[in-house]
């Protein structure tokens, strides 16, 4: 073999390293190695973050494993971006101890695992993100995300989603921070004119924050949430700052109480409560006075009486029918 | 002088990569990859060793062949790690053991499960059958997610897992026990439970379940136990014990319940119950509607007329 012969091998091995490995269906693969080596899409500088600068559809080939607390693993600053973990993990360096509100997480730090700001159109599929100081997936002001079938634990704050949201089968459990933070910022570009998120079918577990908490800039914001199970959260259960609603849930064991809606929001808030178990919480729910419905709902066995709403239906409280 | 340098370095590459990983098998995908082969023959992942069970770590795993085990006292796979997610890919768990219906009267029974996990938890099943096991289809800690598979024919349990699990679209059918068992503050969504030998599905406190068919099983079809159950829009019918059974604290809506042989709702004093339609068996002594003393929040139909119990 001659040297020129090798020279030419060798620049179309650099070649073919620096362009995005894509799979055959045009999907990119993030691993490890093309993690370290960079280029994943332009812009993308070798180590972490990976950068996701284009829209498309992306797919971990290996888990990406975070030792810097200060790190984000995967950071996206383009709309339309799909990314499916393909049941790999997103690791960062911190553990926990403890469950609610004596969780104890170290090392502190900045890094997340996967980080997007202002963007529309995202979805995170099929995988663990776990043990990032600063919060497991944080689509900061993210208008119409999906977020399914993920398990987040050991993170600062578990899952951060802005508007227009559909978030499904997710496990979040013992974070540091809330299970799942909703904000929207009604001056933001993104911004729909009203947004409605929905959490279905879901776990949020023994967190030191709340289970689940909402607010927006302007309080005209939706978030309901459906068939999930809210345990043992260090606060409140569900702490609704904007409309929203609760159905066919059950909500257990909260430090602090177990639904808040409308209550500390920035304007009135209408909501609805139906179909829902609330029990042994520090409360069972404290409601906006005069917007907040509630029904056939079952609220036994918490320690503080609940408080406001409107009770438009028979409920079942510590077995009296008449609530609070 | 340059080329040969170059072809020795290159060899000395490929000898060392053939030194450091002979085994696990990855997939295309980098998923450690498990099927009957590996099993049998040279272990599927870091520090399994031949034959069953296959012994699993952290990671992603996939099947890519149906796996067979002969002895009812043998598990197929046994997670030792957390942050497992195992996907069957369509492929099935089996081993030795057959039931019949009615009962179901299972044999051989034995120890062996299909999928055990003994680690601390979150691990994630998908996509396939566990099939004829001794004891449990699947038994698995806390905080999992099991989808998309069908537990048949074991044992034991078809599904029994820990708390603050997610059980979606999972069909346990014919097994010698309960279909689905699980811990505190689970979700189970769009299951099916048939011809279980005892309760179609089974939760303690603070779980939910919503949209499940639970028919034919050897106790009641869901049974919320402890306390703060949602049971909400299901099916239980013919079962032969109650239809839903649910403890204080517990709200039983938008169900539909027929021909089970005992109480359609079984139901705690601090139980509520509103939007259901039941109806007992015209052919079995003792089925009624609704136990009395459970909180009617309205809008039932209990025998064809809207006053229950």
């Amino acid at each position: 073999m001659s040297l020129s012969r090798v020279a030419l091998a060798c620049w179309v091995a650099g070649l073919l390293s620096a362009s995005p490995a894509l799979a055959a269906d045009g999907v990119i693969e993030i691993n490890q190695a093309r993690a370290d080596a960079g280029g994943v899409t332009p812009g993308d500088a070798p180590g972490y973050p990976v950068t996701l600068s284009r829209p498309g559809s992306y797919l971990l080939t290996s888990s990406l494993l975070v030792a810097s607390p200060n790190l984000t693993a995967i950071e996206i600053t383009s709309d339309d971006v799909s990314i499916d973990l393909n049941g790999f993990k997103l690791v960062g360096p911190a553990t926990c101890t403890g469950f609610g509100a004596s969780l104890a997480c170290a090392p502190a730090g900045s890094g997340a695992g996967i980080f997007a700001n202002a963007r529309d159109g995202i979805s995170v599929r099929n995988g663990f993100v776990g043990r990032f100081p600063s919060g497991g997936v944080i689509l900061f002001q993210v208008e119409s995300c999906v977020v399914e079938d993920v398990t987040l634990q050991w993170n600062g704050r578990a899952l951060q989603v802005g508007g227009s949201c559909t978030l499904s089968g997710l496990i979040v459990d013992r974070n540091a921070g809330e299970g799942i933070f909703s904000f929207t910022n009604d001056a933001s570009a993104q911004d729909s004119v009203i947004d409605d998120t929905v959490l279905r079918e879901s776990v949020l577990s023994r967190n030191r924050g709340e289970g689940v908490f909402t607010t927006s800039s302007a309080g005209r914001d939706r978030f309901q949430i459906e068939r999930t199970a809210i345990y043992g959260n260090g606060r409140t259960g569900a702490d609704l700052r904007t409309e929203g609603g609760l159905r066919d849930s059950a909500v257990y064991g909260n430090a602090q109480g177990g639904i808040r809606l409308g209550v500390n929001s920035p304007d009135p808030d209408s909501g609805l409560l139906r179909g829902n178990a609330v029990g042994s919480n520090a409360y069972g729910f404290a409601l906006d006075p005069g917007h907040v419905g509630y029904t056939h709902n079952n609220v036994t066995g918490n320690t503080n009486a609940s408080s406001g709403g409107v009770q438009i239906g028979p409920n079942v409280c510590g077995g009296d029918l008449i609530c609070p | 002088m340059y080329a040969r340098a170059l072809q020795a370095m290159f060899r000395a590459a490929i000898l060392a990569a053939v030194a450091t990983a002979p085994a696990p098998t990855h997939a295309g995908d980098g998923a450690i990859e498990i099927n009957q082969t590996c099993a049998v023959m040279t272990g599927c992942d870091d520090a399994d060793s031949p034959g069953f069970p296959v012994t699993i770590y952290a990671g992603r795993h996939v099947l890519t062949s149906d796996l067979a085990t002969s002895d009812p006292s043998q598990t197929a796979i046994q997670v030792n790690g957390a942050l497992v997610w195992l996907d069957l890919q369509g492929f099935t768990i089996s081993g030795p053991t057959s039931c019949t219906s009615p009962g179901p009267a299972c044999s051989p029974t034995g120890s062996g499960s299909g999928i055990v996990t003994v680690s601390s938890g979150y691990t994630t099943i998908v996509n396939g059958t566990v099939r004829g096991f001794g004891s449990d289809g699947i038994a698995v800690n806390n905080n999992c997610r099991v989808q998309g598979v069908l537990v048949t024919e074991n044992g034991r349990h078809g599904l029994a897992t820990g708390l603050g699990c997610v059980v979606r679209g999972v069909r346990a059918v014919r097994n010698g026990s309960n279909g689905i068992v699980t811990g505190a503050n689970g979700v189970l969504a769009h299951n099916l439970a048939d011809g279980n030998g005892a309760a179609g599905m089974r939760g303690e406190q603070g779980s939910v379940f919503v949209d499940n068919t639970s028919d034919g099983n050897g106790a009641e079809g869901i049974g919320g136990y402890v306390g703060g159950n949602v049971v909400n829009d299901n099916h239980a019918r013919g079962n032969a014990l109650y239809g839903i059974r649910a403890s204080a604290g517990a709200i039983v809506e938008g169900n539909t319940v027929a021909d089970n042989g005992a109480l359609g709702l079984f139901l705690n004093g601090q139980a509520g119950y509103g939007f259901n339609v039941i109806r007992p068996s015209a052919t079995v002594p003792g089925s009624t509607t609704v136990s009395a003393g459970a909180q009617n929040l309205g809008d039932n139909l209990c025998n064809g007329v809207t006053t229950c119990p």
